[in-house]
């Protein structure tokens, strides 16, 4: 079922807004309004219908270059806010639109690891969570089912859990490849978990395995939210806007939220009263956010609004096999993961941890694209590159745990006006620390010995991929004293009673696993808190 | 397709950034080259449809070292403008694997939709093995898996 924006006028009132109508959005949105509170929604993007996705169409490769790239500032679509990333050594991944990146996304569907929550504790890394794995196992669970996920229990590298709500999608003759190279090596790996449907699942239908769910699933087969979780928030009274670009979160006399300024399609300005509200615009723009509110930003006693931004440094290494292994193709939610460094080990010179997984190399534009070794392959080259890599290369994707770091952060861009918005772009900085980047060429290293024991004839190892930064984390840490973080370990603003954050925002330390099964978890668990009125704030 | 864009297909700037392409993506292993692929040309037509910003990246690319031949311009433009070089390679590449000629070559008939096995996911027996094995993670101090009672977490959503 796909959502149509409502034409009604401008919503004035609402139980709660939420800024943002992504993946924290709206989940947060879908339980609130199932218990009967009147949510607003309000989203900078549009509402993009399938049928545009490019999955189907020859030029599948060719939109990503372009209108379908993942990054903003490839896109430039009115929505999308400048981001000066020059100074960052990884380059920010996101999707403004309604369902937010997980219409992008991958859906690979992980847990952090329990260690993840106590860094400073068992390593002496960055700092411990307020809360523990234990605390977010039950709401994990819930997300699971709602997400519909793939995948198999059982696995030894995390806590006993319950079984997914579907079977593995096929690991292909690749995956079976290397699972077996493993196997001998004595090296972990699983069947990918991806929020991807196996089989017919809530009005989803299973993958075809075209691996075109980075331009959008046009099969209705992966869990973007603008299909699980939006549906039921609308019918259950939620309102969605969109266009809606939110320029000032409003706050009382006694600092309480208020509600929010917005800005519709045509630049009209509008006052949205709320009881709460709830910022879910991912770990830049809610950021962006805070620190252009009100004359000296918002939430931001700690300093910390906007710093430790966590990115995931990030590689990929390509196996290259002597013969067709319908390679092009599969789930681009990942075929098989593996854990075997996942966590650190300072004494054997690990000091983060890193997550692999396994892929399709998808068509020739991928082939010719990769960055070889000495640039791109021009002139005959190019024919050879291809040949050898259409239908034949795997791909390990490795995601290393990066330490949060106060001077990597996200600042107002004051030089970077946006048009029809009051807010400006963004400048980023980032730094990759060297041991994260000790631990990339570990981990590469070993990836190639994976690729080899699975009898590829060529592997090619990046230094790093920095075009892939999907992971926007850390920007607005929870934490249980204000003066060293920015919201409580429920993800309301220490300073401002009924201001929540439910988005990766609030991360305290990264782990190496994809987050968005924890973004969702996380954000669950706040709902279900405001909710439960607990906190009495 | 910009003006802009139109005007460098056409006349001398289309002939430079054909002889561009030509030595960006020759014939070779049984396909053609760029130009006779339709870049420029139809293909590249679509691409600038997709992505009209291109059309300056194409402008910067023929208005580079005239002086020198195609040949030599090149990898000329690798060595002192390489952000150029790699743009320009992205644009006619996207367009001339859209050349249906191209794909027949190459053996390259788009993502297809394929039906999921219905005899498993593949390496079940590896699977068991790894099951058995030890745990993997690390256990911190104050590690608690029931902390939270299920049925604090809400009601799944059936949409």
């Amino acid at each position: 079922m796909r959502v149509t924006p409502d034409a009604l006028p401008p919503p004035r009132e609402a139980d709660v807004v939420i800024v943002g109508a992504g993946l924290s959005g709206t989940v947060m949105a879908a339980e609130l309004a199932a218990a009967g509170k009147r949510v607003v929604l309000l989203e900078r993007g549009r509402q993009w219908d399938p049928q545009d996705y490019r999955g189907p169409h020859d030029d599948w490769e060719a939109a990503a270059t372009g209108p379908w790239n993942p990054s903003p500032n490839r896109r430039k679509l009115p929505e999308d806010y400048p981001i000066d990333d020059s100074g960052a050594e990884m380059k920010p991944l996101l999707f403004n639109g309604v369902g937010g990146s997980t219409v992008l996304y991958g859906a690979h569907w992980m847990r952090l690891l329990p260690s993840d929550f106590r860094r400073r504790t068992l390593d002496g890394v960055g700092d411990d969570w307020p809360i523990g794995y234990g605390e977010l196992a039950p709401f994990y669970d819930r997300v699971d089912r709602d997400f519909g996920v793939s995948g198999i229990a059982g696995d030894p590298a995390f806590p006993a859990r319950p079984d997914y709500p579907m079977p593995p999608l096929p690991i292909g003759e690749i995956g079976e490849t290397v699972a077996a190279a493993h196997a001998r090596l004595g090296w972990h790996w699983w069947p990918g978990s991806n929020a991807i449907a196996s089989r017919p699942w809530r009005g989803r239908r299973p993958c075809v395995l075209r691996s075109a769910c980075g331009e959008g699933c046009s099969e209705g087969a992966k869990a973007s939210v603008d299909r699980t979780h939006l549906p039921a928030a609308v019918a259950a009274g939620a309102r969605l806007v969109t266009g809606a670009r939110v320029v000032q979160i409003e706050t009382d006399a006694s600092g309480r939220a208020s509600g929010v300024v917005w800005r519709d399609a045509t630049g009209v300005r509008h006052r949205l009263r709320a009881a709460k509200v709830v910022l879910a615009a991912n770990a830049l723009g809610s950021a962006r956010l805070l620190l252009g509110s009100g004359a000296a930003g918002l939430a931001n006693r700690s300093g910390l609004v906007g710093r430790r931004l966590m990115m995931h440094p990030f590689t990929r290494v390509a196996g290259l096999f002597d013969r067709p292994m319908g390679a092009s193709q599969g789930a681009w939610g990942q075929a098989l993961y593996s854990m075997e460094f996942a966590e650190a080990d300072p004494a054997s010179g690990r000091p983060h941890g890193a997550k692999w997984n396994l892929g399709p190399s998808g068509g020739p534009l991928h082939a010719a694209l990769f960055p070889w070794p000495g640039g791109p392959p021009i002139g005959a080259e190019l024919h050879e590159r291809v040949a050898v890599w259409l239908d034949r290369a795997a791909l390990w994707g490795i995601t290393v745990d990066d330490p949060p770091d106060p001077e990597n952060r996200v600042q107002l861009d004051a030089g970077a006006p946006v048009e029809g918005d009051d807010l400006p772009g963004l400048r980023l900085t980032y730094r990759i620390p060297a041991d994260c980047r000790e631990v990339l060429a570990f981990n590469a290293a070993r990836a190639r010995e994976s690729f080899e024991a699975a009898g590829a004839v060529e592997t090619i190892a990046l230094p790093l991929a920095e075009d892939y930064g999907w992971h926007l984390l850390g920007t607005c840490r929870m934490g249980d004293d204000p003066e060293t973080s920015v919201v409580d370990r429920w993800g309301e603003a220490h300073d401002h009673p009924g201001l929540f954050i439910a988005d990766s925002s609030v991360f305290v330390t990264g782990g190496s696993v994809n987050p968005a099964a924890t973004v969702a978890a996380l954000s669950l668990r706040t709902a279900v808190q405001i909710l439960s009125g607990r906190n009495g704030r | 397709m910009t003006d802009s864009t139109h005007t460098i297909e056409r006349g001398i700037a289309g002939t430079r950034l054909a002889a561009l392409a030509a030595v960006m993506i020759p014939a070779g292993r049984g396909l053609p080259d760029a130009p006779a692929a339709g870049v420029p040309g139809a293909m590249l037509d679509r691409i600038l449809a997709l992505r009209p910003e291109a059309g300056a990246i194409l402008a910067d690319a023929v208005a580079f070292r005239t002086e020198l031949s195609p040949e030599d311009a090149v990898p000329a433009m690798a060595r002192e403008e390489p952000a150029l070089l790699s743009a320009l390679f992205e644009v006619l590449a996207a367009a001339y694997y859209l050349a249906p000629a191209v794909r027949a070559g190459i053996g390259y008939s788009g993502q297809q939709a394929l039906a999921l096995p219905r005899g498993g996911f593949g390496a079940e027996d590896l699977v068991l093995e790894m099951m058995e094995s030890p745990n993997r993670f690390r256990v911190p101090p104050d590690f608690v898996v029931s902390g939270v009672r299920q049925s604090d977490t809400g009601q799944s959503h059936e949409s």
